[in-house]
């Protein structure tokens, strides 16, 4: 479970919140707080006031694995190899253990034939990929997909987001403006100036969002015919 | 050159050798033009264009102050065709490998990784001033000189905020100081040759090539 | 008035691009893939860049204006204030349209994504040209900022407009379908026809209604739900 207690940061004003495990959309208007929350509970901001917990611990003492919006934002380094082995080099994991993890990580989101190449002459959507290697090769206890699907199509966004849960990290928060793939999460955090709007399943968040334009295209189609 | 220690090397000596002397100058414009890729192994043409003026500028100067600045302009024409080459050839990542051979898995580490950044950052501004070259003509508006305060100011903010954002990306990963590597390079016996003639040359040039003539 | 890319052809390595095309008064939407072309094709429609081979021709245009992708690519000012006068516009009312009046001290690249996205939106949709491309506007923009760009395009009379976009649900009312297949520019048509030609890539709302045997009079949500309304009334 992720915790808020008592939070003042910014704009965001959250007097009590426990985010269960698994997968968790935030949705909300730009503004709202959305990018500011998951940065509270990747231990990237620390609180002004109140606290952060992810599973009872600290959340910078959690391996957290982070894909940003844009997709050349993300990586650091020119070669797809280097960019994804990057996070064990940082913490010192052995030569062995490097090709072992990276291999292994290539292997399970198909992504292997990209090893030897530049990232600057990736797809975007490859480009997403390779970001969420590099987040998941640390077993992440958090993984934080911030709007990734903004500037995918949508063969390429739902690619990145079936990798990802198929993988299935204990807490997995995404940002999306997509409310079909908010739909497709085990819960939904909707915020609205910087407070919680509505937290549950997604048939109940969208139930209470059906009179805005966060209510799911599709499933207003659905209740006309 | 494929193992990039010995490329580094190679460049030093060629561009001391070109240093010290006309003599020097001319053995490294010869080592250029006998191993190097030649015209593929130029610098940008606005690149090139911008180093020349700025050789031919210092140049012009030291000769009208009395000095010799012909000899100046020839050395130094070499040092530029060198680093041109230098830059050509470079792999990514070899300069994280060269930095951790020669200071450790710490300190070589730190500046093997601050080498790679900035040398990313700086072939990303190229970029950038091309965007802003087309933002301005979207506008309407002149690429000239008037538009360099603004585009400067600008390019500082996007480094500055591109820094931010790899700062905390370094973070996340889990970087403090310091990274595991284990140094690979690859040294084939054109490279041995190559850095020992560059090597020769600056010997050479030191104990007075001319007298060997 | 009238854009024609005649024989417009550009290589990069493996990638291919090729439109042979002739866009009339109206909006016209190009739907694709990311990595399918639309920003390079966008450019060349600009004059920003230039094709390998072919030209593009302009009747009856004066100038044309292109809002990019990344909203960090049009920023020439120091300050938000100096970003919009730098278009040639009045500041007043851009800053008033966009709500970023309090912001006008700040450096643009300071504001959010969606902010500086909205304010470039808004300076080149201000601006006077008788072409005006957009690639991926709605990329960076919440649906209810989406639903006002919507209706803002919905407001424009006469010159060309043309919407590069990958966006799935939010949609404009635009007069002419347009995709980009293989690296090929192909018009399916006028809308709501064209809706039909459209392929495997359209929108999840067009297939549910194409599946279900309607034509709606465009490719909105809205559309779609008036020919649902209308089939099951």
């Amino acid at each position: 479970m992720i915790e808020l207690d008592g939070i003042r940061h910014h704009l965001l004003a959250i007097p009590w919140l426990a985010l269960d495990e698994g997968t968790i959309a935030v949705i909300g208007a730009n503004g709202s707080g959305k990018t500011t929350l998951l940065e509270l509970c990747a231990g990237i901001e620390v609180p002004q006031r109140g606290s952060v917990r992810i599973d009872e611990s600290e959340p910078r003492s959690c391996e957290v694995g982070w894909v940003c919006e844009f997709p050349d934002k993300n990586l650091l380094f020119e070669r797809v190899r280097d960019e994804i082995a990057s996070p064990l080099r940082f913490t010192f994991v052995d030569e062995a253990g490097i090709a072992d993890r990276v291999a292994r990580i290539c292997d399970r989101l198909a992504i292997s034939p990209l090893l030897e190449r530049r990232t600057a002459g990736l797809s975007g959507g490859e480009k997403a990929l390779v970001a969420l290697a590099t987040a998941l090769i640390v077993h992440p206890r958090v993984l934080v997909i911030d709007e990734a699907d903004s500037h995918l199509d949508a063969a390429a966004a739902q690619r990145m987001y079936e990798c990802a849960r198929e993988v299935r990290p204990p807490h997995l928060l995404f940002c999306t403006q997509d409310m079909h793939r908010a739909a497709e999460a085990d819960r939904v955090l909707f915020l609205a100036d910087g407070r919680v709007g509505a937290y549950g399943t997604p048939d109940d968040v969208f139930f209470a969002l059906q009179e805005t334009c966060f209510y799911p295209p599709l499933w207003r189609l659905a209740r006309c015919a | 050159m494929q193992d990039v220690r010995l490329r580094v090397a190679a460049a030093a000596a060629l561009s001391a050798a070109s240093y010290l002397s006309v003599v020097g100058a001319a053995f490294t414009l010869l080592w250029w033009l006998l191993f190097t890729g030649r015209e593929k192994a130029l610098p940008g043409r606005g690149v090139l264009a911008s180093f020349l003026l700025m050789i031919l500028a210092v140049a012009g100067a030291n000769q009208l102050g009395g000095g010799d600045g012909l000899s100046y302009a020839v050395r130094m024409v070499p040092l530029i065709l060198i680093a041109g080459w230098l830059s050509s050839e470079r792999v990514p990542g070899e300069l994280l490998h060269a930095a951790v051979w020669l200071f450790g898995p710490k300190t070589g580490f730190d500046l093997g990784l601050v080498a790679e950044m900035g040398l990313q950052a700086m072939g990303g501004i190229g970029d950038e001033l091309e965007r802003m070259r087309r933002a301005m003509r979207l506008k309407g508006r002149s690429w000239g000189v008037r538009a360099m305060v603004p585009a400067g100011l600008n390019l500082m903010q996007l480094q500055i905020a591109r820094s931010a954002e790899q700062a905390q990306i370094l973070a996340l990963r889990g970087y403090r100081r310091g990274g595991s590597l284990d140094p690979v390079f690859k040294t084939t016996a054109r490279d041995s040759i190559l850095f020992f003639s560059a090597l020769l040359g600056f010997l050479l040039t030191l104990c007075g090539l001319e007298k060997f003539l | 008035m009238r854009l024609t890319l005649a024989g417009v052809r550009l290589s990069r390595g493996d990638w291919h691009l090729a439109a042979d095309a002739a866009f009339g008064p109206g909006i016209h939407f190009v739907a694709g893939a990311v990595g399918s072309g639309k920003s390079t094709l966008a450019l060349i429609m600009a004059g920003l860049i230039a094709p390998d081979e072919g030209s593009v021709v302009r009747r009856g245009i004066g100038s044309a204006t292109l809002s990019l992708q990344f909203p960090e690519s049009h920023v020439t000012g120091a300050t938000v204030e100096e970003e919009v006068r730098s278009w040639g516009l009045d500041t007043a009312e851009v800053l008033g349209q966009t709500g970023l009046g309090p912001k006008a001290a700040m450096p643009p690249l300071a504001l959010s994504r969606g902010e500086l996205k909205r304010l470039e939106l808004a300076c080149v949709l201000a601006s006077k040209h008788e072409v005006c491309v957009l690639d991926e506007p709605f990329s960076s923009l919440d649906c209810a900022q989406k639903r006002a760009l919507c209706k803002r395009l919905g407001e424009r009379t006469g010159g060309i407009t043309i919407i590069f976009s990958h966006e799935q649900h939010i949609l404009p009312a635009v007069d002419v379908l347009w995709e980009m297949e293989g690296g090929r520019l192909v018009c399916h048509g006028r809308v709501p026809g064209a809706l039909e030609r459209w392929g495997a890539a359209a929108p999840p709302h067009i297939r549910w209604a194409i599946a279900r045997g309607m034509l709606p009079a465009n490719m909105r949500i809205e559309d779609v739900r008036e020919a649902a309304c209308r089939t099951s009334g």
